[in-house]
């Protein structure tokens, strides 16, 4: 489907990332030749990760090698990769869709002046073309996508897409020098770890979890009743959050806590990827939505359409009847 | 200092979508349209920087009609004037286009601070505040949470990474800002603000007026058609009056998923 492909590589704390070893599975799935697929990283003294991308890397791996790209700063990587992407003739250019390639990855495209996909779920062929499919409409709909012109196309993966195959082993490790050409990076002040909060949920067997379809702060009372009922903890999407309905702790997501409790009941909550990737784990998943499309369906064990409203308070009472046979 | 923000207007969260005829877009009769939650953010994030050290806040907006209604709302809030790029040949466009666009609008006027939301409601692309940074040879962050100005030529911003880390960093000006939901309380329009909306200036292009080639507008990426997600797993769906539905789940809850 695709001849040469790249993928970017992403690593923290001395170990690469999940995301990056699932762009490496959808090279490898849409790589006409697995020799064709490559990777690079940058980094300061990852020597044993570059070994590790080759493993999953036929087509060999260039590791950039500099204290300029220590840490991460979007000013370097998107003049080093913008320079290597052009002289390696990539038709693909994949990576994970961290908050890292949110950052630096739209700004590349724009410096290719290439197709942009961002937030990929699946890649299929049609004919000679690659479709690209990503959600829109806050996740309401798939959108099927195609890329017109010359040159790289630029695609970042939704996380969990691409679940990681093995390994194929392979390929080689060059080194380069980072020439980051003068570029002056932006000043970092500090990298600290966000709000944690003082419950936390990660540790709850039941939890119920309350979104923007709850309504307001008063109405968010039947989540905590609800909560109360099951001897469970409260959570909450990002909506009500943000909002002060409930304090931002208790978010649950890409940027909240990650959850995997046996129960986890979703009230009002649509199912965007921010949120499901922090309850996906859950053993069991209750979805309470008025719209049968949403998202969250998808991911749930049983699912009740209906409001809110109405439910709640039902399940509050059959919850009390049951502990009382 | 000269501040931008850019809005965007989308269906409403609840809107009920449908496929158009085409197979390619929505319907867009017959839903309300506001303007996108973060880009919200992004009006509020503009004022109040202005409001700490003075200057003036100028909205833009690329779109069709809808778009002047977004433009009042961000003007009766309390911008001071509007860019609006009556156009909308760049509704389904890929990131780059529209941040073309954006930036063509914008550059004449050597803005120092823009901001944007960091994603919106309907293309969803998390991507046009770095593309309009690189147009405009500005410097970018992305999932912004914190503003604050340091002098006159630089601004102290912390920003969202993976793992629940955040970094602040301090950038220097000219720098384009994608806003995150929740940093602030939005302001609503005062009356005052509503009653002089009108009355502020508004500038207005087309893209012709913008010189951008046909070229340059090309889209990268099309969309080729739109579908309501393909279930690869469906719910059990447990139906009836919510007292049924109650009684029905907690029986499945202890017996079959053998969660309580
Ligand atoms: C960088 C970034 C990071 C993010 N991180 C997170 C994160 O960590 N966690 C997170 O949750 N989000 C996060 N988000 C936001 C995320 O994209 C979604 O916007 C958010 O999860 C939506 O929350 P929601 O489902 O509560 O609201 P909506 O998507 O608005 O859904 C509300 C749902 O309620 C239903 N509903 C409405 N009224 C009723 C009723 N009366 N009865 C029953 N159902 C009803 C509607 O049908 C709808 O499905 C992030 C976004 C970005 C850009």
């Amino acid at each position: 489907m695709a001849k040469k492909i790249l993928v970017v590589a992403e690593h923290r704390d001395g170990a690469l990332k999940g995301i990056t070893k699932e762009a490496l599975t959808a090279a490898l799935q849409v790589a006409d030749d697995a020799a064709e697929v490559s990777a690079v990283i940058l980094g300061q003294g990852v020597d044993a990760l570059a070994d590790e991308l080759a493993s999953w890397a036929p087509g060999g791996v260039v590791l950039f090698e500099g204290s300029e790209v220590e840490q991460y700063t979007p000013e370097v990587y998107v003049k080093v990769l913008g320079d290597f992407i052009k002289e390696s003739g990539a038709e693909l250019v994949l990576t994970g869709n961290s908050y890292q390639a949110i950052d630096y990855f739209p700004r590349l495209a724009a410096v290719l002046d290439a197709p942009l996909v961002p937030d990929c779920t699946a890649i299929e062929s049609d004919g000679d073309k690659l479709v690209f499919v990503r959600k829109v409409m806050n996740g309401k709909l798939d959108a099927r996508c195609t890329v017109n012109g010359e040159g790289p196309t630029l695609v970042s993966l939704q996380q969990g897409a691409f679940p990681p195959s093995g390994a194929p082993g392979g390929g080689a490790v060059e080194k380069k020098a980072v020439d980051a050409g003068g570029i002056e990076p932006r000043k970092i002040l500090s990298i600290e770890p966000g709000e944690t909060g003082e419950v936390d949920l990660s540790e709850a067997e039941i939890i119920v979890a309350g979104g923007r379809g709850v309504g307001d702060e008063e109405k968010f009372k039947l989540v905590f009743d609800l909560a109360e009922a099951l001897g469970g903890a409260v959570g909450a999407s990002r909506p009500p959050c943000d909002s002060g309905w409930v304090e931002s702790f208790r978010q649950i997501g890409s940027s909240g806590q990650v959850v995997a409790p046996k129960l986890y009941i979703a009230l009002g909550i649509s199912g965007a990827i921010q949120h499901l990737v922090g309850m996906r784990g859950s053993q069991c998943i209750v979805a309470v939505n008025r719209d049968p499309n949403a998202p969250i369906f998808q991911e749930a064990t049983y699912g009740l359409v209906g409001d809110l409203a109405e439910i709640v308070p039902a399940l509050i009472e059959a919850v009390k009847e049951s502990q009382e046979a | 200092m000269k501040i931008l923000c850019c809005i965007k207007q989308v269906p409403e969260k609840d809107a009920r979508i449908r496929v158009a005829s085409d197979g390619a877009w929505i319907v867009e009769e017959g839903i309300s349209w506001a303007i996108s939650e973060c880009d919200r953010y992004a009006v509020e994030a503009a004022l109040r920087l202005k409001e700490s050290i003075g200057g003036e806040v100028c909205v833009l907006s690329v779109g069709d009609d809808k778009a002047s209604k977004g433009i009042k709302e961000a003007l009766a809030m309390g911008c001071d004037r509007a860019i609006h790029v009556q156009t909308d040949a760049v509704a389904r466009a890929d990131a780059v286009t529209i941040a073309k666009v954006i930036a063509r609008a914008a550059k004449d006027e050597q803005f120092e601070a823009v901001f944007c939301g960091v994603q919106s409601d309907d293309l969803g692309y998390n991507a046009v505040a770095p593309a309009v940074a690189e147009l405009l040879g500005a410097r970018h962050m992305q999932i912004v949470l914190s503003v604050e100005p340091v002098g006159e030529s630089a601004l102290k911003v912390s920003h969202e990474l993976d793992n629940n880390l955040i970094e602040t960093a301090e950038i220097s000006l000219p720098a384009v800002l994608g806003v995150q939901t929740g940093i602030y309380d939005v302001r609503y329009a005062s009356l005052k603000g509503i009653m002089s909306a009108g009355s502020k200036p508004q500038t207005r292009y087309s893209l012709e007026d913008l010189g951008l080639s046909e070229a340059e507008l090309a889209p990268k990426v099309t969309i080729e058609s739109l579908a309501v997600p393909e279930r690869t797993h469906q719910a059990e769906m447990i139906e009836g009056d919510p007292a049924t539905m109650a009684h029905t789940l907690v029986e499945k809850l202890k017996t079959q998923a053998k969660v309580l």
